[in-house]
């Protein structure tokens, strides 16, 4: 009776699996295809929504410029659900009955490392974050446990608070109070800043950690604004973050706002209100000299109507562009051949090759001439190290008109620097 | 400090007091935990929106020193009549049929899976990012040493003391209110005295969703409209609704208050960090020593 | 074809991991009548005491004791068993909606506590260190999952056989006379307190073995994964394949967790391109329709035609009482 019954319990999920499976089947001749797990929906789903358009936008952009190695790129997204459980089976998915030898995702790290550890590192298939931050994938890099397959397009939290606590020091900030989300994200920049922020003869009036989805941050804002700051340094990411950034502005806290990567968004700056942010200091990975994210910020508006306005948006694209050229330069689709060959088209060595078709038809001929090149990614230059951890300069950003504006850049020399003298 | 606190708990507590009270409701007549109910709250929200948005181009002009004008007024009656609209047609297409089969946890779950279809609407039609009745923001003014409020603020908690006063009369006064007190307390009962069960099971999803609509809006007018804003709240609405004691009306909005009170209070002695376990470590506090609840009845 | 066994078999080991929980939870709800709502709690702290205990040794951290796999599977199984009594020996004396907000109360707590409590439990980067048993034995990916899987359908397969057998004696008979009627119960000598807490720890251990075997198979826990969302996972599956039947509860685990990952990879096969983006709602929203519709259809579930009585009881004393 019982066996019987068990029987069909497996054949009945069969059934639903395959179900759910069939129309992945059929595929035409010749289509590569890249994973994506991203968070649609769940505490990350608006951010997510965004991203995953920068991941599209260089999958079209490729395409115009006559696809991989001849074959048409197709990006298969899946959601989690920014739920580890659903996001492992996701990729799990994808790695199995897609086929696809990258995945690119997740958003959040709890997510990230769940599919690192349990699906792509033990299927060897190559896994590039747009904005995971986490010291702990350097970790698990160091001990050799992602067998090299890990790589990430966001800076590391440590130079970009490196970064902040000497803009803050540089405009004569002494009071500072710092907000953050209480996820390794937000712990992360948070603890660094208040690290350096201290050394350089700062004050931290207060630190104050906030958990995401609250009917309400008024409290929390209340104690931030205990000790009189004169600037409030903002960790998260719009729809929360935006809460708490006009809650502090309603409660009277002084308009000077310190934002990091996360809140490098159009929309936050929209929601909240240009004229409430009477000085905005702001950080985030990239250079200003690169002309890839003119390029990103054209093709993206010629895509969607609209110019990009979320944070990481130029992340997920690079982590795309990165895939397309390594399959490119190794003449392969193989994770072997992605995960040999990225380091080979990033870096500073060779001829400079920027974002979009004109640039990707510029790589292929490169690599047919047998010459090398690297890209300068929308974030600008990729140094991958042996960990897939990226150093690259920090673009310093600001609120202008009512727009964002990348103002100016601090380089890796200049950061670390810093780091030595403080 | 403790003053600034205690202002925002009130504020934060008359919305949840709003949404309890009709979660308590339909708890108490329709006999089960409706998780759906937070989702009326966000379809409120944007319901109101819509209207706000339909008439922004027109100069109308705001009250005094609040952000919005007669448009608001009118989203907000919309709003109550639309998620009234919707909870009916739920009812009709889900939990009517499962009342039948009188199984209560399958309406819980089927609750559950109402609420994840309707929030994910929202997020279809309106997209998942955040929405406002106004770009301006109120700044905060000083009404008490130490206390500094919104008049948008003192908008809601007003209202929420009309709403409740309002509630109050309809219950003890109207006939239709006094058969759904007596539904609640004994629907067999009821029945027998010849009160339509149907008509009064319509009209508990009616008040209950416009209360939720009306609470919803005050959400986005004092925060912010998101997808998810009322199923990120449907735990301290049960918090409250619990608290209070279920089927208490009072109860419900003494509760809302209590939570929001409590959470934001709690800053004082602990990290932020915690807040959202301050709710519940009120409730089973106050449980220990009042097992039904502050209002509730006596257990049996 | 590999592909999508390969994929099975990784599908299977985690609607399996959750039947476990189906199952603890099919003990305290079906058979005892217990609404527990912080299922996901009791998973958690499987989990983390599965971590800490098995866990090689990280810097700046508790823990990391390097224990072997069956003696950091029986930590979790007592660690979850002491909160289980913890939260069941003031509240289970109680009115039954009383447990209902305790247990989503501590589970909520928990949840809180290991993103905050960073020397223990990793805080919000949490726990990345964890084995697998005897996985350097297998040089195949596949190969290993099947052993996992193996593995699995045996512990599932003993959990379902022993609590047949527990809930068919006269333990399990008296637990459904409580359920039924308590005063009538204890009027022939059976304490129902005591009885009720023997479930609901027995349930709740049964929980943290499901999230000791979830730890151990990703190898990485963070508190991302402890939310809410889970429990309500967990109480589909048993709704769904039939309350008040063991087998029910392992059947409906694996339709739900078929239904809640599939969809995906089916809708994503459906919609254009151009509204991939969109695919996440479509999803929740396919996800929330079917979950209506088999309910609507099969109100005691797939397999849950006899011993579902208990449900229609204990809900309708939480209102009148």
């Amino acid at each position: 009776m019982m066996k019987k019954n068990l029987k069909k319990t497996l054949i009945a999920s069969a059934i639903v699996g395959a179900m759910a499976i069939a129309p992945m089947g059929a595929q035409a001749a010749c289509t590569t295809t890249v994973g994506s797990v991203m968070a649609l929906t769940g505490s990350l789903g608006a951010l997510g929504q965004a991203i995953a358009k920068g991941a599209e936008l260089a999958v079209s952009t490729v395409n115009q410029a006559g696809g991989v190695n001849g074959c048409q790129l197709k990006l298969a997204l899946l959601d989690d659900q920014t739920n580890p459980a659903v996001g492992v089976s996701a990729a799990k998915q994808l790695v199995d009955i897609n086929h696809v030898s990258a995945i690119v995702g997740a958003l959040s790290s709890g997510v990230s490392m769940a599919i690192l550890t349990s699906v792509t590192a033990p299927s060897k298939v190559v896994q590039i974050s747009p904005s995971s931050t986490s010291p702990s994938f350097t970790a698990l890099a160091k001990q050799g446990k992602t067998g090299g397959y890990w790589f990430r397009t966001a800076p590391s939290d440590a130079l970009q608070s490196v970064a902040m606590a000497k803009m803050a020091h540089d405009d004569g900030l002494k009071r500072v109070a710092v907000l953050y989300l209480k996820n390794p994200y937000g712990e992360g920049l948070a603890g660094e800043f208040q690290t350096y922020f201290k050394r350089m003869g700062g004050t931290i009036t207060a630190a104050v950690p906030y958990n995401p989805k609250q009917p309400s941050y008024r409290s929390e804002v209340g104690s931030a604004l205990q000790g009189k700051p004169q600037a409030v340094f903002l960790i998260g990411y719009p729809g929360d973050g935006t809460t708490v950034a006009r809650e502090w502005v309603s409660a009277g806290g002084p308009q000077v706002f310190l934002l990091p990567d996360g809140l490098e968004s159009q929309k936050f700056v929209d929601d909240v209100g240009a004229k409430y942010m009477k000085k905005v200091i702001g950080t985030a990975g990239g250079s200003v000299k690169t002309p890839s994210l003119t390029t990103f910020n054209n093709d993206f508006k010629a895509k969607y109507g609209e110019l990009p306005t979320q944070a990481y948006m130029t992340n997920a694209y690079d982590a795309v562009m990165v895939i397309a050229l390594a399959m490119e330069k190794g003449k392969g689709t193989s994770s072997a051949v992605v995960k040999d060959n990225i380091r080979k088209v990033t870096g500073t060595a060779g001829e400079a090759v920027y974002a979009g078709a004109a640039g990707f038809e510029k790589a292929k001929k490169l690599i047919k001439e047998g010459k090398p090149f690297h890209y300068v990614g929308t974030v600008g230059e990729l140094n991958f190290d042996a960990y897939g951890d990226t150093s690259g300069p920090m673009a310093i950003w600001t609120v202008k008109g009512g727009k964002v504006e990348q103002t100016g850049m601090m380089s890796v020399k200049a950061i670390n620097a810093v780091i030595k003298k403080y | 400090m403790i003053a600034q606190y205690l202002a925002d708990g009130i504020i934060l507590g008359s919305s949840i007091a709003l949404g309890a009270v009709g979660l308590t409701l339909t708890y108490n007549i329709l006999n089960f935990a409706n998780f759906s109910h937070g989702s009326l709250l966000s379809w409120g929200a944007y319901f109101a929106w819509v209207v706000v948005v339909a008439f922004s181009g027109v100069q109308g002009g705001t009250f005094g020193p609040l952000s919005f004008g007669w448009p608001f007024v009118a989203a907000l009656v919309f709003s109550g009549v639309m998620t009234a609209l919707l909870a009916l047609v739920v009812d009709w297409l889900v939990f009517r049929i499962l009342r039948k089969s009188n199984i209560q946890v399958a309406l819980v779950i089927a609750s559950f899976g109402a609420s994840l279809l309707l929030r994910n609407l929202i997020v279809l039609v309106f997209g998942p990012e955040p929405q406002y009745y106004s770009d301006n923001i109120q700044i905060a003014q000083q009404i008490l040493p130490g206390v500094r409020v919104t008049p948008d603020q003192i908008f809601v908690v007003v209202l929420s003391i009309v709403l409740v006063v309002v509630l109050h009369l309809f219950l003890t006064r109207t006939k239709l209110g006094k058969a759904m007190r007596a539904t609640a307390d004994n629907a067999a009962l009821a029945q027998v005295s010849g009160i339509n069960i149907h008509a009064i099971v319509r009209w508990t999803w009616v008040v209950g969703a416009s209360l939720a609509a009306v609470a919803g809006v005050f959400f986005g007018l004092t925060v912010q409209i998101l997808p998810d804003m009322g199923f990120n709240l449907v735990l301290f609405l049960f918090s409250a609704a619990i608290l209070g004691g279920i089927g208490s009306i009072y109860g419900a909005i003494l509760g809302g208050l209590v939570i929001g009170i409590a959470s934001d209070l709690s800053v004082l002695f602990f990290s932020p960090a915690y807040k959202p376990a301050i709710a519940f470590a009120i409730m089973i506090l106050v449980l220990l020593v009042r097992p039904s609840g502050i209002l509730g009845e006596k257990a049996r | 074809m590999t592909g999508l066994f390969s994929y099975l078999v990784f599908f299977l080991i985690l609607a399996l991991i959750y039947a476990i929980m189906a199952l603890g939870l099919n003990l305290q709800w079906g058979y005892t009548g217990l609404f527990n709502i912080g299922v996901v709690g009791f998973f958690a702290v499987g989990a983390y005491t599965f971590a800490i205990l098995a866990a090689s040794p990280m810097a700046g951290q508790f823990g990391g004791f390097n224990w072997p796999f069956i003696l950091a599977i029986a930590g979790a199984l007592v660690m979850s068993g002491i909160i289980a009594l913890l939260v069941g020996i003031p509240t289970l004396r109680l009115r039954e909606d009383y447990l209902a907000i305790a247990t989503i109360g501590i589970a909520a707590s928990i949840q809180l506590i290991a993103n905050n409590y960073g020397w223990l439990t990793g805080g919000p980067q949490g726990i990345y260190n964890i084995p697998q048993p005897l996985s350097n034995y297998f040089s195949s990916n596949l190969g290993y999952n099947l052993f996992f899987l193996a593995m699995m359908v045996v512990i599932v397969g003993v959990v379902y056989y022993g609590l047949e057998r527990m809930v068919n004696a006269p333990w399990g008979r008296v637990l459904m006379a409580i359920r039924e009627d308590e005063t009538a119960a204890s009027s022939v000598g059976k304490n129902g307190f005591s009885y009720r807490l023997q479930s609901f720890v027995i349930g709740a251990m049964l929980m943290g073995l499901s999230g000791a075997l979830y730890a151990s198979f990703i190898k990485y826990i963070s508190p991302t994964l402890f939310m809410p969302v889970l429990t309500f996972q967990v109480w589909a599956m048993l709704i769904v394949g039939g309350s008040g039947s063991n087998l029910g509860a392992i059947v409906g685990s694996v339709l739900v967790w078929a239904l809640w990952t599939g969809s995906g990879t089916l809708v994503q096969s459906i919609l254009p391109p151009g509204l991939q983006v969109k695919g996440g709602a479509v999803q929740i929203i396919l996800i929330g329709l079917v979950l209506m519709l088999v309910l609507l259809f099969r109100p005691r579930g797939i397999m849950g035609e006899r011993k579902a009585i208990a449900a229609e009881r204990a809900r309708s004393k939480i209102s009148t009482g």
